[in-house]
């Protein structure tokens, strides 16, 4: 243990403060992600600004001035880089820049991002062939006799299956959100 | 919980990719590109194993003591056969056993009684006020040679 002290010491770090700041990330990465997404089509994109914001945040404790709301420094830099990446290329926007002119972060996009984070990760953990079927009905729109044709299963299999996946979005997002902020 | 209702579903459905916005994998290109815990991890880890080692250790070691205290159960406390004798100054005694006879007797008159190991019991009153009498009364009755020192 003194060697361990020692080293945190030599090192100046803290491990405390290090397991705290890995823990922001896993919770909010993913929200932040969801956020960025709202007004950026390109993953990787929406990736390097929430990425940018973290090192940003990262940069400010280091040099002491810790910002005391993590949560809004973070969403108002993705906020801002937002922006400046949807003027800088204003063709790929998925949203009226006119809507965008205030400085501050959305607060109702805010609360959904957390919602859609939760749905994201439950959608991530289903079964496979659950996961394409719940895409084909939501995402494109597909009937089941439609969605039944194209992976040859019954329309009946569809049905259940598609009832068996929304029963784990609605039961599993709150576990799920506690997973995503302990592990 | 938090319900989601069909355009938060759309939302998320419309954009879903399997690979992308992973947060583990967000979190080591986070630690290799500003270079925190990659260097440290190490010992890091080095500690947290020594520490798991040193806890099992201090389990096992406790688990052996508690064997141990189990399998030998501390001695019982043999209750004295006259407590009250600083007050009543006579000592009564009715079938006791020779050892605890001596004992009792060494601890009020400060010194040590020994006799060869017996199970030879005594049945007997004496007043308090003379030990060499008790002795020798003692010796005479069971028929044995107390030694006091």
């Amino acid at each position: 243990m003194p060697i361990f002290l020692h080293l945190c010491l030599e090192n100046n770090v803290s491990p405390l403060k290090e397991t705290a700041f890995d823990n922001l990330f896993r919770l909010y990465y993913r929200p932040l992600c969801m956020y960025a997404a709202r007004y950026l089509r390109d993953a990787d994109a929406v990736e390097d600004i929430v990425q940018g914001a973290f090192v940003a945040y990262w940069e400010k404790t280091g040099s002491g001035k810790e910002p005391d709301a993590p949560k809004s420094y973070l969403y108002r830099i993705v906020h801002n880089r937002c922006i400046d990446a949807l003027r800088k290329g204003g063709q790929d926007a998925t949203i009226d820049l006119e809507h965008l002119k205030e400085d501050v972060p959305d607060e109702e996009t805010v609360d959904c991002s957390f919602i859609w984070a939760r749905l994201w990760t439950a959608i991530d953990r289903l079964p496979t062939k659950r996961r394409e079927i719940l895409l084909l009905s939501k995402r494109d729109g597909l009937s089941y006799a439609e969605i039944a044709q194209k992976m040859g299963i019954s329309e009946n299999t569809v049905h259940n299956q598609l009832a068996k996946a929304l029963q784990t979005l609605r039961d599993g997002a709150d576990q799920v959100f506690f997973k995503i902020f302990l592990w | 919980m938090t319900e989601f209702n069909d355009k938060d579903l759309a939302y998320v459905t419309r954009r879903y990719r399997p690979d992308i916005y992973d947060t583990r994998r967000a979190l080591r290109r986070f630690h290799a590109q500003t270079d925190t815990a990659s260097h440290r991890r190490w010992w890091m880890t080095a500690a947290a194993a020594a520490a798991s080692v040193v806890l099992v250790f201090a389990a096992g070691y406790g688990i052996r003591t508690w064997v141990r205290n189990a399998q030998e159960p501390a001695p019982v406390e043999q209750p004295a056969l006259n407590p009250n004798v600083a007050y009543t100054h006579i000592f009564i005694y009715d079938n006791a056993p020779l050892d605890q006879v001596l004992a009792e007797l060494s601890a009020y008159y400060h010194c040590t009684l020994k006799a060869p190991a017996t199970d030879k019991r005594l049945t007997a009153t004496f007043p308090d006020d003379d030990i060499e009498l008790i002795v020798s009364a003692i010796e005479k009755a069971l028929n044995i040679e107390i030694t006091r020192e």
